[in-house]
């Protein structure tokens, strides 16, 4: 195991090119998502404001 | 193609491909990461430090894809002004820019073991760095305006001109004398790389793809639904 973790002595490029390019990605895939929720839930809130008023 | 290009009719269809699109994700960087870290062999020249290809390359290839991608979006805008092309623009240049960085950063972690140097200026790294400049310069000009539409007029052809750089990044590691070592998958006369090593490079470059996909299907639900909030909130300040 340990063997597998040293990378043949590459582990200090091997592992951060895998862990940064997980984090980017991650990053840039929660973004989109909570950007979309909060968006969808600003325009969920509106229309439903919109529909009260109509119906008083 | 008109078909597709109507917001109505891609609010309906992408709700249905994006978890598809998610979920192969997931699946196929797992199966490919197992197989490039477990099953694929080391390098006879490079030994392990040559797993850092499995994340180098499709992220450097996704990067010119999404461009290429913007670039026909941006002329489609330009050419035919439906709204779709523009959202499309738009939401993939964050996207591109994200690739670019990961093949730059994983470049350099790559080049520093194997040359003896984070970064040297050669023509497929300086076209490369060009090309996140392009991303970012597009990020600022498409926001930089009052006027939404000049703004994405004023970025399609930013992305239009910038799309030279392109070609120059395939074909620099042919056209000059370059540390980069040219290419081993994409060339006459087949891949020079054995099934091992092709197997999971290519179920990481789809993975990557779906991955594009998805985020692209949020970002431009993201800017179709701010649209409508604009319109609604401009109502209601009218009434």
């Amino acid at each position: 195991m340990n063997e597998f973790f040293s990378m043949g002595g590459y582990a200090a490029f091997v592992w951060p090119a895998l862990g940064l390019s997980a984090l980017v990605m991650a990053a840039l895939y929660i973004q989109s998502l909570w950007t979309l929720r909060a968006r969808e839930a600003e325009l969920e809130a509106l229309q439903g404001e919109k529909t009260d008023e109509t119906q008083a | 193609m008109h078909r597709f290009a109507n917001p109505t009719r891609f609010m309906r269809y992408s709700a249905v491909i994006l978890p598809w699109a998610a979920w192969s994700t997931a699946a196929l960087i797992a199966i490919g990461l197992y197989l490039a870290l477990f099953v694929a062999p080391p390098d006879y020249q490079q030994g392990e430090s040559v797993r850092i290809m499995f994340v180098h390359v499709p992220s450097a290839w996704m990067a010119l894809f999404v461009y290429t991608g913007m670039a026909v979006a941006s002329a489609m805008a330009l050419i035919w002004k439906h709204p779709l092309s523009d959202i499309a623009a738009r939401a993939s240049a964050p996207i591109g820019a994200c690739f670019t960085f990961m093949a730059l950063a994983t470049g350099s972690l790559w080049g520093k073991p194997m040359w003896g140097a984070w970064w040297v200026w050669d023509a497929r790294l300086t076209s490369m760095l060009v090309l996140l400049f392009l991303y970012l310069g597009y990020m600022a000009l498409v926001d930089a305006f009052d006027d939404p539409a000049r703004g994405a007029k004023a970025a399609a052809i930013l992305a239009l001109v910038g799309f030279v750089n392109v070609p120059i990044i395939k074909f620099s590691v042919d056209w000059w004398n370059t540390l980069h070592q040219p290419a081993s998958v994409v060339k006459i006369g087949g891949p020079s790389i054995h099934l091992s090593m092709l197997a999971p490079l290519l179920i990481m470059v789809v993975g990557f793809t779906t991955f594009y996909v998805a985020v692209l299907i949020m970002r431009m639900r993201t800017e179709i639904v701010t649209a409508k909030l604009r319109s609604l909130q401009m109502n209601a300040n009218r009434d």
